[in-house]
């Protein structure tokens, strides 16, 4: 096993697995606050994808810069989702919450494609294809900037959610709605606002994404699956876990590659997960009980 | 409540209405209860004759392959209420288990889907060891992890399976070899493999393991405490829930011919049986021949019609449609059928109560 081989995989596997985290936080956010897991999530990060793209298209903006863009708007489309459909599943059993949100997969996904078409279609930035080297070591750009975007935004929430009143107020509404709603807390304000921000930062995932892979109606239903899963090992709703169980993921997936065959990343990746589930039932980081 | 008094109201709810029908307890040819089935039966013996094309003929078989998959994934996902979300594995094993005992020893599916039930049930032990022990999303999402992996080691162990081009059933038309010239004949085995998965479902409904299920269902802890021996009765009912689905799985690559990994294994194809349980109604012996018969159609229609103005808007269509039904009737379609059917019963000429307290459908 070669030193610089060995380097190069850890690596790419940080940088993938900082994508699976960056999209899976939204996801713990909203489980976290608001008890919902929603299946459209990956359509979700599709929407931010194309905001991106369109904003790059029309306007010539430089891709990350759109976040401007993606962000608000995604946080407006949360927001009214939260409010017109999420309201009614808050505190129904796994399944009602489910098969709602695949039919708001199945909405999105294919209204998608009714509107923008079913070609693919790609971004040119000057630093799409472009690799920074450190030593032996190469990295893509774009997976550079998406893993920043990662720290970036995780900090700031972790800031948010510790420093702000409302942050707090959203921490307690997590830890309890009913205690948080009679000590005077606006619970129904901190839900929109909650599922306003989760579909924020999925949003900046997508925006992330699109400047290395090409956008299309189906292209976030892959990161969907790796959000899931990501989620569910980190244990739904802690924002650690989250972090942590993607770049757990990411590191499987590239040594997978490296050392077993191209084609076994995502299987190293999924067995992993599959162990972790039989020793930890409830995740890496379960404090809650999760029903 | 007084316990005399809770004991009189459950002795009189089992008294009989009106009288019973006969001294055998048997239901006469001339009760509704008994002749609209069997109209309802010759009707559907009929109907492909009828209909005589072969696309809408095509889009009944659909229907009636999906209302038996339903059926089957509803024993586990509707009365034992463990949402599987990767049921794609087993209708995935029943099809290439057949497909390749074809291919390699020229053994026919009547013998290969019952190797691939088996090898299902096998299949679905090991993952009940695993997922059984999760709840809610983490036992869904566990499901979903483990299709997935089970369609990586088909696309990798190509030199068995295949791989990501898929499989070929091997062309013999025979009744023998399970395949047939036109899409008839598959109609009648579709139709009769659907009514046997409705008798399976409403004995096992009836049955102390169906008993079990549904109380497990509702209250796990609560079944755990009087006794249930909870994961042995999660695995019966995958157990027969696997087996019965990777048997509809043969005869789904018998009617398509075909079977790749990307399909028969994805996430959409696993939700797609789920969706027709919920959408009819969870739990009960008719719910998903309701969904499948409402769902299948619609989608394919609105494909057929539709696609080329707009492509999506049928799946968008699908998508609306299941939202409204889990917020307005989310115990799902059956219920207001079901009432509408025993209120037309009871105008029939004929009509007698059985005594039973009424028409469980």
């Amino acid at each position: 096993m070669h030193l610089s081989t060995f380097l190069q995989v850890i690596v790419n596997g940080l940088l993938i697995g900082g994508v699976y985290a960056l999209v899976s936080v939204g996801l713990t956010l909203l489980f976290g606050v608001v008890d919902i897991v929603n299946f459209a999530h990956g359509e979700f990060l599709m929407l931010g994808m194309y905001t991106t793209y369109w904003a790059w298209y029309a306007m010539g903006m430089d891709p990350i810069l759109t976040l401007v863009i993606s962000m608000p708007v995604m946080f407006l489309v949360g927001a009214v989702v939260q409010k017109f459909l999420f309201k009614y599943i808050m505190g129904a059993p796994a399944l009602t919450q489910i098969f709602l949100t695949v039919g708001l997969q199945f909405v999105l996904q294919n209204g998608a494609l009714m509107v923008f078409g079913p070609q693919l279609r790609k971004l040119k930035t000057g630093y799409s294809d472009q690799a920074v080297h450190l030593g032996t070591v190469n990295v893509s750009a774009p997976q550079l900037i998406a893993f920043a975007i990662t720290i970036t935004l995780s900090v700031l929430l972790f800031l948010f959610l510790s420093r702000t009143d409302l942050g707090k107020a959203m921490k307690a509404a997590q830890q309890d709605k009913h205690t948080a709603a009679l000590i005077g807390i606006n619970t129904d304000r901190i839900f929109w606002i909650a599922a306003g921000i989760s579909a924020a930062l999925t949003g900046a995932a997508g925006t992330a994404i699109s400047t290395y892979t090409p956008v299309a109606p189906t292209s976030g239903a892959a990161f969907g699956l790796m959000a899931y899963i990501t989620v569910i090992l980190g244990s739904l709703g802690n924002l650690k876990g989250a972090v942590v169980g993607g770049l757990i993921l990411g590191l499987a997936e590239s040594f997978g590659i490296q050392y077993i065959s191209a084609d076994a990343g995502k299987l190293l990746s999924f067995s992993i997960f599959i162990l972790v589930m039989l020793v930890r039932p409830q995740g890496l980081f379960a404090t809650k009980e999760s029903v | 409540m007084d316990l005399s008094r809770l004991a009189k109201e459950q002795t009189a709810a089992t008294v009989p209405i009106t009288a019973p029908v006969d001294r055998a307890g048997r239901i006469g040819i001339t009760n509704p209860r008994l002749y609209v089935p069997v109209i309802g039966l010759i009707l559907m013996i009929l109907l492909p004759l009828a209909v005589n094309d072969a696309y809408y003929l095509n889009i009944l078989n659909l229907m009636l392959l999906f209302a038996a998959v339903g059926v089957a994934w509803n024993l586990l996902g509707g009365y034992a209420r463990q949402v599987s979300l990767g049921h794609g594995i087993f209708f995935g094993i029943g099809a290439y288990t057949s497909t390749l005992m074809q291919i390699h020893w020229d053994i026919t599916p009547w013998v290969g889907m019952l190797a691939g039930g088996l090898l299902a049930v096998v299949v679905g032990f090991v993952i009940g060891l695993g997922v059984f022990r999760l709840r809610g999303h983490y036992f869904a999402i566990s499901t979903i992890a483990f299709s997935t992996i089970v369609m990586l080691l088909f696309v990798k162990f190509y030199t068995v399976t295949g791989g990501a081009q898929g499989l070929s059933v091997p062309l013999k038309n025979s009744f023998w070899m399970l395949q047939f010239d036109g899409k008839l004949p598959y109609y009648y085995i579709f139709l009769a493999v659907m009514l046997l998965m409705v008798v399976v479902a409403r004995l096992i409904e009836k049955s102390r393991l169906g008993y079990y299920m549904i109380a497990m269902g509702q209250d796990e802890q609560a079944a755990r405490a009087i006794g249930i021996n909870i994961p042995r009765v999660k695995h019966t009912a995958l157990a027969i829930s696997a087996f019965c689905t990777a048997i509809i799985g043969t005869l789904y690559v018998q009617y398509m011919y075909f079977v790749e990994p990307a399909g028969i294994f994805s996430v959409p194809m696993s939700v797609e049986f789920a969706l027709v349980s919920i959408v009819g109604g969870l739990g009960t012996v008719f719910g998903p021949v309701l969904g499948a018969f409402i769902m299948k159609p619609i989608v394919t229609l609105t494909n057929d019609y539709l696609g080329n103005v707009l492509p999506g808007l049928n799946y968008t269509i699908y998508g609306v449609i299941l939202i409204l039904v889990i917020v307005l009737r989310p115990n799902g379609l059956i219920g207001p059928v079901s009432t509408g059917y025993r209120y037309l019963l009871a105008k029939l000429p004929g009509y007698k109560a059985d005594g039973k307290g009424g028409t469980k459908i």
